[in-house]
């Protein structure tokens, strides 16, 4: 992604890995190689994208150290506090926190279901 | 075809015309066939790339991102942001649109003539039913058949049966539909009939010259008369296309006004009266598998509510799209994506209100307003729930009316019937989309109400057309796209008898 720091970068794909994790019967987004996925995205991606994914990674990472309930940043939380937390964003009441949660969740998507090996475990050929 | 790729074109590039016609959509197209057809020179300019439906990416995303505008993700900004889906490739937005294929309806053409008279010589009923036997031929437009349906479309078909609603399938502009559930994504068996596959081909076999990768960044005039338009090819030569005719602006309702205002055109409305038909997608959760993305992908329709301005159709989607309009965070959000094959999505679209406006933004993008009014909403409301009934009508374990404020989750009849008085008023609990616009280079006689005349021509300057949906005086309330068809081939036609 251009212009974003190596720990920028780090701490949106924690976010996306918790967006989509790992279940017993289903391998989650942390299983999948997004190499080829960055590029493309930065290459496509609008301004406004672009700018609230930033503006995801940035709250949603430091938001929970002001919660309660949570009281660190999300690289810090356990895998059971992250999936708390982001449920709860997902659901707030809050409208731009609503939008974020849900553009992590649509690029997390994209960026699934753009492996093969996702789409024929949905058995989606190819 | 005779496409120019502009990534090609590193020097300035000059090119003589009789025509030049920017946007290569429906309207483009149709108008491009039309001019070149009748011995007129044409040059089409289409920011987006000339891909063959072979090269047509198989992903959600990636399709999106490479034959999208701004990858989908344009956003109209208001009290509900909605992404508006736009095409960016030759053939526009025929490309990656269902195909759904509406005549435009007698009581919206009367309407319009009613409200303006001045209209009612161009938009005859007469010469619109002719036009549009002619496009339903060449598109090969026919209702979409039970073998290529698939699950999702015939359970809608039971459900509005069960209701005793008005439906049927929808008539699509398709030859030899596979089913393969990819009209979104473009048609990687080129079955559907979209303008890169027909009109643009014709065009080009009557000389017509297409030049892709090329962002028409003005138009120009002298004397009160267009002369042509400029544009930056993507190889990062200036192209000039000197217009001895007319320039045609077929570019869209967000593109064509942004181009008028970036030129200096801004008279009348121009950017104003930006109308659309929004709309939210219903899931019903089935016991037997789904596959949403298999079969047809807007293959049936609900119309008996048309007259109310709601309009309800199947959906059919790549999964990357579906997923991100599937409930929870985390660990309920991967459950439920191991349930994907076993849900439909209907979406309703609502004949709207509400209005908003076009302008140059940030960067000279276009920066779009739109709000939705109570009424609006209270459309989304009641269509919520008929799509909700329809759903446990058809047999769905389960609905998800997908609205902020609302049970994410209803199991019976009765819960899903109080969405329409109980459901959420505030706009922006709402997760829609805009696919169609309309209105922002309104025609009428009044040039302070309206961009052009009856006859396409802008009020103000010679030479200057504009042909694609802007023009329309509202929404429709149907898909749009035959419509711009035979309105494009009208202002073709106005141009060659000028």
């Amino acid at each position: 992604m251009n212009g974003w720091l190596a720990i920028e970068l780090r701490w949106l794909r924690q976010l996306l890995d918790a967006t989509i994790p790992d279940l017993p019967e289903r391998a989650g987004l942390g299983s999948v190689d997004l190499t080829t996925f960055w590029p493309e995205l930065a290459a496509t991606a609008p301004p406004l994208l672009r700018f609230g994914l930033r503006a995801s990674t940035w709250i949603f990472t430091w938001l929970p150290l002001l919660m309660s309930g949570y009281f660190r940043p999300f690289f810090a939380l356990s895998p059971d506090r992250r999936d708390a937390f982001l449920t709860q964003m997902g659901r707030t009441n809050v409208f731009v926190l609503r939008q974020l949660a849900a553009t992590l969740k649509i690029i997390a998507s994209f960026a699934l279901f753009r492996d093969p090996a996702s789409r024929r475990a949905l058995g989606v050929v190819p | 075809m005779n496409v120019l790729d502009g990534a090609t074109i590193t020097a300035p590039h000059l090119v003589d015309c009789d025509v030049a016609i920017v946007g290569s959509g429906p309207a483009g197209a149709a108008a491009a066939r039309t001019m070149a057809e009748g011995g007129l020179r044409v040059v089409v300019l289409e920011e987006g790339p000339w891909v063959k439906p072979r090269d047509y990416p198989l992903d959600g995303f990636s399709a999106m991102a490479r034959l999208y505008r701004d990858m989908g993700a344009n956003v109209a900004l208001g009290n509900a942001p909605m992404p508006v889906l736009q095409g960016r490739v030759v053939g526009g937005t025929s490309v990656v649109n269902g195909a759904i294929s509406w005549r435009l309806p007698e009581d919206v053409r009367a309407g319009w003539v009613q409200d303006d008279p001045a209209l009612g010589e161009t938009l005859d009923a007469e010469t619109l039913r002719q036009l549009f036997d002619g496009i339903e031929a060449d598109l090969g437009i026919a209702p979409t058949t039970d073998a290529v349906a698939g699950p999702k479309n015939l359970l809608m078909a039971k459900g509005a049966e069960a209701l005793g609603l008005e439906h049927r399938p929808i008539a699509r502009n398709t030859r030899g539909c596979e089913g393969l559930g990819r009209c979104l994504q473009g048609c990687s068996a080129g079955r559907k009939q979209s303008m890169d596959l027909t009109y643009l081909p014709v065009a080009c076999e009557h000389g017509a010259q297409i030049l892709s990768r090329v962002t028409v960044t003005g138009v120009e005039t002298h004397s009160g008369r267009a002369i042509g338009v400029v544009g930056q090819a993507a190889g990062g030569g200036r192209v000039t296309v000197r217009a001895q005719h007319a320039v045609v602006l077929a570019a869209s309702a967000i593109q064509t006004p942004i181009l008028l205002q970036k030129s200096g055109l801004r008279h009348g409305p121009v950017g104003l009266n930006l109308q659309a038909h929004p709309g939210v997608a219903v899931v019903g959760q089935f016991r037997e598998t789904v596959r949403m993305w298999e079969g047809a992908t807007q293959g049936h329709e609900v119309i008996g509510l048309r007259k109310e301005g709601i309009k309800f159709e199947a959906l059919g989607y790549d999964p990357a799209i579906i997923a991100g309009r599937m409930d929870g965070m985390g660990r309920e959000f991967a459950r439920n994506l191991s349930q994907m094959d076993h849900e439909a999505h209907w979406g309703v679209a609502v004949r709207a209100h509400g209005r908003g406006r076009v302008r140059v933004g940030f960067r000279g993008r276009p920066m779009i307003q739109y709000n939705l009014t109570s009424r609006d909403v209270n459309c989304l409301r009641r269509g919520v729930r008929v799509l909700g009934e329809m759903f446990f009508a058809a047999g769905a374990e389960r609905v998800l009316p997908g609205a902020h404020g609302f049970a994410a989750v209803v199991d019976n009849v009765r819960d899903i019937v109080r969405f329409e008085t109980e459901g959420p008023t505030r706009p922006d609990a709402y997760h829609g989309a805009i696919t169609h616009l309309f209105g922002t280079c309104k025609m009428g006689s009044d040039p302070a109400t309206s961009v052009v005349r009856a006859d396409f021509r802008h009020h103000t300057v010679a030479g200057l057309y504009v042909a694609d949906s802007s023009v329309f005086p509202t929404a429709t309330g149907v898909n749009p796209q035959t419509a711009i068809l035979a309105f494009a081939t009208l202002c073709g036609r106005r141009v060659l008898a000028a």
